[in-house]
């Protein structure tokens, strides 16, 4: 109670000028770094301007009696409250926002009332959840500057805090002022004094540095453990997806649909890709930017799946099936029901991937996601399912565009794939052997690629494989020269080409030999950004893959395109479990790139690899062989004889510390003739009066302690102990 | 240790680690590395200066209840340290002091001023040196072995003039009428020694024998008066220190008028203390466990009461507080005595 009453108790008012000053800049700084995100921009200049002028009037008024400030801040409080409460119930499904907009309005009120040092340190640390609301909002690199920045002041403001701390704390306990002189110390200032500002100063940047460094290596070694276990997945709010399309697919790269004029291919758009539509022509070629297109935050990082295609023209794939099945939106999030392709009973161990899907660039109306999506999180009224499992979408996703998806993907085996074996559903093979004639050599190759293999993965896998050794992966194939089939085409005359012909071969080979396949659509997991921790997917990562059906257990993914990471290497975690392995892995990747690119500059780095490596070793070596020489130092100093003095008198406060447990605590004024003697009358402690008669001759009688006494005192010691400890053992 | 502002720090990167593992939210990792960070090198600069701190201390030996004890701590370093708080004292007397800065060939020394709120003999343990660090995160302490004692005088207070007055003739043994050796009679000379005052050398025997000689003074036959204190184990620890001081006090006046007085008390039987300092260090210390002390002066050796001028005690059957100035003569007796009353803080005044 006494405690809780000396919280409660009025702090003195702090007159430290930079300790305000710096503090106020943290939360300046905090309250940017939140409103840099486009949910907050009508607060970015009210509440700047309104909390410098809070930290100016409450410096003004410290000291003095602020009732009446208290109360209109708590009538605004409420105010505030009402409008948090306001936007909850208007949109229950986005409380981040008003909370954060409660947050920085609380946080705007209270600087209105820091008078004492406390209040401006919960000023600091309110400013450091601030920043932890913005770093949750952000999504890239520039958020590190406003943490560059706001660790510049909350350091400045943490090192005058404990200046004044200490000097409170030094003038605690009763007493005249205390003064300090000699050296390099002024004298020691009395409570709320001027601080030396160019030390603190010059202590503060140095600490920032070493503050900073601290945290790179922290940071590298934080552990990432499986996360995303939110009841309800964030997904925007701010506009609302009208149905323009009805269930068609629009691509914001073609508009006028993938297919040109006489059904040759339409003009090549590097800024998006052609395989988001109803077809996808075999004849295209181009190069795609780079452009970053989204960002994804996922548990596992899968390829994310957009379109699916199950008929083969001979040129190219169309979507055969037009029926759609419509979701209503309502509270979210909307439940995926699957269609009939897809309604199959895994029997395979699945798994809960959670993404969220941050919208750079403008895209098709297609939801991209891991395999088998089951929960949705998206602000649209309605969204349409076709029988393969493809989400399209009432509109085009647009930058700033979130939606979350809960995918329960599968996790096969290869035991279990080799096991799988069976009839084919019907209506899968009606649809997934289908094929136009085809030339006698393609189907004569996937004969030969398939006889002889025992199971049906193994079957697959030798087409798989067969592909990947055997052609070669290039954007820089000319056009088709002559009319025909495509894939036959690329098997036997170019015999390199995109991804979209190594995957049209797998799906034409394996149908040919019976085994029924699909064409996929959509993006690879895309580039981890080991700082940020989002998989950041550019237009060039749009890809094509294939689904190839096992009978008992579903679709399967299969990667045919030679450098794209196998299906197997995915539904790993996005990011490994320490920071430190994601930033090697990309240094090994930028440095693969620069080697292919620049081979002279890759031996460069290969030099200053080796050199660093060797100067590390050095440097390990070096510091090694100082901490071995400190730690031999420190313990030849801890063995060098104490002086005989005070190690007579540790002696003696051994003694008496071992007696104080035994019943006899020597009072703070006794004597130590008073207490030997009390002692002695409980009874013989022969031991007692010598290591007292010792103490008084060196304290008392001028008598100078020699290592022989000091010797013969901690003798006497070890038979107090040893009696102490006996007469305990007794009585127990 | 860490301070509430650690404690703060260190829940907040707690809190953030646990945000930012649920939210996959790289950022929100590089902010939960600041805090961290921040609360390591907090630690860091709070353990650092520690290492490779001595402290020395110089403590008078003496000081006296309720007057400021100058206790000098220097600090040296062979690293670099700020905010440094030196504690030193003993329970009831401690100070802190701050030392914003001390380095390698830049020692410090503190200068702490405690108050002893009461009389005794002091056991001043190990120096205290803590250090919070740059960023006030983590307060981490270190004790320097050192031992030293200091005795703490009791208070004296100024007699007022009656008290003065009447006390006088006793302590100056007037009131005795006794005629006591004086140091000015010559007993006779000797050779001169090393360290004899040449006031003393006797010219005419030098100038005779050729070599110094000097005149050799009686020495006094006895002291002029006593002070007898009452250490009846019966009395209040506050009893106690009020009769000390008061005694301390008379003592005081007593060797301001140059008398030669005594200090008596009972402890296992009589001691006597002559000489101020030797008086009020045993002042300091002294302990009630004497019987009560009528028993205590019927058991005073004869010699002792003949020589006793004047016994000054505070007298059991007397009302409290009062001190009783007593002849000698009539200590045995039914003592006839000026009544005097003393407060707790030791000051006498007339009843």
């Amino acid at each position: 109670m006494v405690r809780l009453r000396r919280l409660l108790a009025s702090a003195p008012p702090e007159h430290s000028v930079p300790l305000r000053l710096w503090t106020m800049v943290a939360v300046l700084v905090s309250v940017f770094a939140v409103t840099a995100h486009d949910d907050f921009l009508q607060q970015r200049l009210t509440i700047p301007v309104l909390v410098v002028a809070g930290f100016a009037f409450s410096y003004w008024r410290r000291g003095k009696r602020n009732w009446w400030v208290k109360a209109v801040l708590a009538v605004l409080c409420l105010e505030v409250s009402r409008q948090f409460l306001r936007g909850v119930m208007a949109d229950p499904y986005h409380t981040s926002v008003p909370l954060t907009v409660l947050l920085l309005w609380l946080q705007t009120l209270h600087a209105f009332d820091v008078p004492a040092r406390r209040d401006l340190l919960f000023s600091l640390l309110s400013s450091v959840i601030l920043m932890a609301v913005a770093a949750a909002f952000a999504l890239d690199h520039s958020f590190l500057v406003y943490l560059g920045l706001f660790a510049f002041a909350a350091v400045q403001a943490m090192v005058h805090n404990a200046w004044q701390g200490v000097a409170e704390y030094a003038a605690r306990l009763p007493g005249p002022r205390r003064s300090v002189a000699g050296g390099a110390a002024a004298a020691g200032p009395a409570p709320g004094t001027a601080a030396p500002r160019t030390a603190l100063l010059w202590a503060a940047n140095h600490l920032l540095v070493l503050v900073l460094l601290g945290a790179a290596v922290v940071f590298a070694f934080t552990p990432r453990l499986e996360g995303m276990r939110l009841t309800s997945l964030p997904f925007s709010a701010q506009r609302v997806l009208l149905d323009v399309f009805a269930g068609r697919i629009v691509n914001p790269a073609y508009p006028e649909g993938a297919r040109g004029p006489d059904g040759a291919p339409p003009p090549w758009n590097p800024r998006g890709y052609f395989g988001f539509s109803t077809t996808l022509d075999l004849r295209m070629r181009g190069v795609l930017d780079d452009r970053l297109v989204m960002r994804v935050r996922a548990t596992r990082a899968y390829n994310w799946r957009g379109m699916v295609f199950d008929t083969y023209t001979g040129t190219g794939w169309e979507i055969a099936e037009a029926r759609l099945t419509q979701i209503d939106g309502g509270v979210p999030p909307m439940t995926i029901t699957r269609r009939q392709d897809e309604s199959i009973g895994y029997t395979a161990r699945t798994e809960r991937v959670v993404q969220t899907f941050f919208v750079e660039e403008e895209q098709p109306n297609v939801v991209f996601a891991a395999p088998l999506a089951e929960l949705l999180y998206l602000a649209a009224d309605r969204v349409y399912v076709d029988r393969y499992g493809s989400i399209r979408l009432p509109g085009t996703l647009r930058p700033g565009d979130v939606y979350s998806v809960v995918s329960r993907a599968w996790v096969p085996q290869a035991a279990q794939l080799r096991a799988a074996r069976g009839p084919v559903p019907t209506f899968i093979a009606e649809r997934y052997l289908q094929l136009p004639p085809l030339p006698e050599r393609v189907v004569a190759l996937a004969r030969r690629l398939t006889e002889g293999q025992p199971t049906l993965f193994d079957q697959v896998v030798a087409v798989n494989r067969f592909l990947i050794t055997a052609y070669r992966y290039d954007l820089s194939i000319p056009h088709q020269r002559r009319p025909g089939d495509a894939v036959d085409y690329f098997l036997f005359v170019e015999r390199r080409g995109y991804c979209e012909q190594f995957a049209s071969a797998m799906a034409v080979l394996l149908r040919a030999a019976g085994i029924p396949a699909r064409l996929v659509t959509g993006y690879t997991p895309g580039t981890l950004n080991p700082i940020t921790g989002l998989l950041e997917v550019r237009n060039s990562d749009a890809h094509a893959w294939v689904e190839v059906f096992f009978p008992g257990l579903g679709w399967v993914e299969f990667e045919p395109t030679p450098g794209f990471p196998d299906t197997a290497e995915l539904g790993v975690p996005a990011s490994r479990r320490w920071v430190v392995q994601d930033l090697l892995a990309l240094g090994r990747t930028y440095a693969r790139d620069l080697a292919a690119r620049w081979p002279v500059a890759a031996r460069l780095l290969d030099g200053l690899v080796l050199a660093l490596w060797a100067g590390l070793a050095v440097t390990l070596a070096v510091a090694g062989g100082l901490a071995v020489a400190g730690a031999r130092r420190s313990l030849a100093a801890r063995a060098a004889p104490q002086e005989p003095t005070a190690a007579l008198a540790e002696v003696y406060r051994e003694m008496c510390a071992l007696l104080a447990r035994r019943g006899f605590p020597r009072g703070p004024s006794e004597t130590v003739a008073e207490f030997r003697a009390r002692v002695e009358a409980a009874g013989p402690w022969p031991e007692v009066a010598a290591i007292s008669a010792a103490v008084e001759g060196v304290a008392y009688g001028g008598d100078a302690a020699t290592p022989e006494a000091v010797a013969a005192a901690r003798a006497h010691l070890d038979r107090v102990r040893r009696r102490a400890g006996s007469a305990r053992g007794a009585a127990g | 240790m860490p301070t509430r502002e650690g404690a703060a720090v260190l829940a907040l990167a707690g809190a953030v680690f646990l945000l930012a593992t649920n939210l996959l939210s790289g950022l929100l990792f590089v902010l939960d590395a600041l805090l961290v960070s921040c609360a390591l090198v907090g630690f860091a600069t709070a353990a650092w200066p520690l290492r490779g701190l001595a402290a020395r201390r110089r403590v008078p030996g003496r000081g006296v209840e309720g007057e400021p004890l100058a206790i000098a701590v220097e600090l040296s370093a062979r690293r670099a340290g700020r905010f440094l708080v030196v504690e030193d004292g003993w329970p009831g007397a401690r100070a802190r002091a701050l030392v914003p800065h001390v380095g390698p060939g830049a020692p410090a020394v503190a200068t702490l001023t405690v108050v002893p709120s009461r009389r005794g003999r002091y056991a001043v343990g190990p120096v205290e040196v803590a250090c919070r660090g740059m960023l006030g995160l983590f307060t981490l302490r270190r004790r320097f072995s050192a031992a030293e004692a200091v005795v703490v005088w009791p208070a004296t207070r100024p007699l007022p003039g009656a008290v003065v007055e009447s006390l006088l003739p006793a302590l100056e043994g007037r009131a005795s009428g006794r005629r006591t050796r004086q140091a000015e009679d010559v007993y006779g000379v000797r050779d001169y020694q090393p360290g004899d005052q040449f006031a003393r050398i006797h010219w005419r025997s030098t100038a005779r024998r050729g070599a110094l000689v000097v005149r050799e003074y009686e020495q006094p036959e006895g002291p002029a008066a006593a002070i007898v204190l009452d250490l009846d184990r019966t009395q209040t620890p506050a009893r106690l220190d009020a009769a000390v001081r008061a005694a301390a006090s008379i003592l005081r006046l007593a060797v301001q008028r140059g008398a030669d007085v005594v200090l008596l008390g009972w402890e296992d039987g009589w001691v006597a203390h002559r000489g101020w300092e030797a008086a009020m260090d045993w002042l300091a210390g002294v302990r009630a466990a004497a019987p009560r002390l009528p028993e205590v002066l019927a058991a005073l050796p004869s010699d002792r009461r003949a020589a006793l001028a004047v016994a000054a005690a505070v007298h059991r059957d007397l009302p409290a507080g009062v001190l009783a100035v007593v002849p000698a003569e009539d200590v045995a007796g039914e003592p006839g005595f000026t009544g005097f009353v003393y407060a707790a803080d030791g000051t006498v005044q007339a009843w």
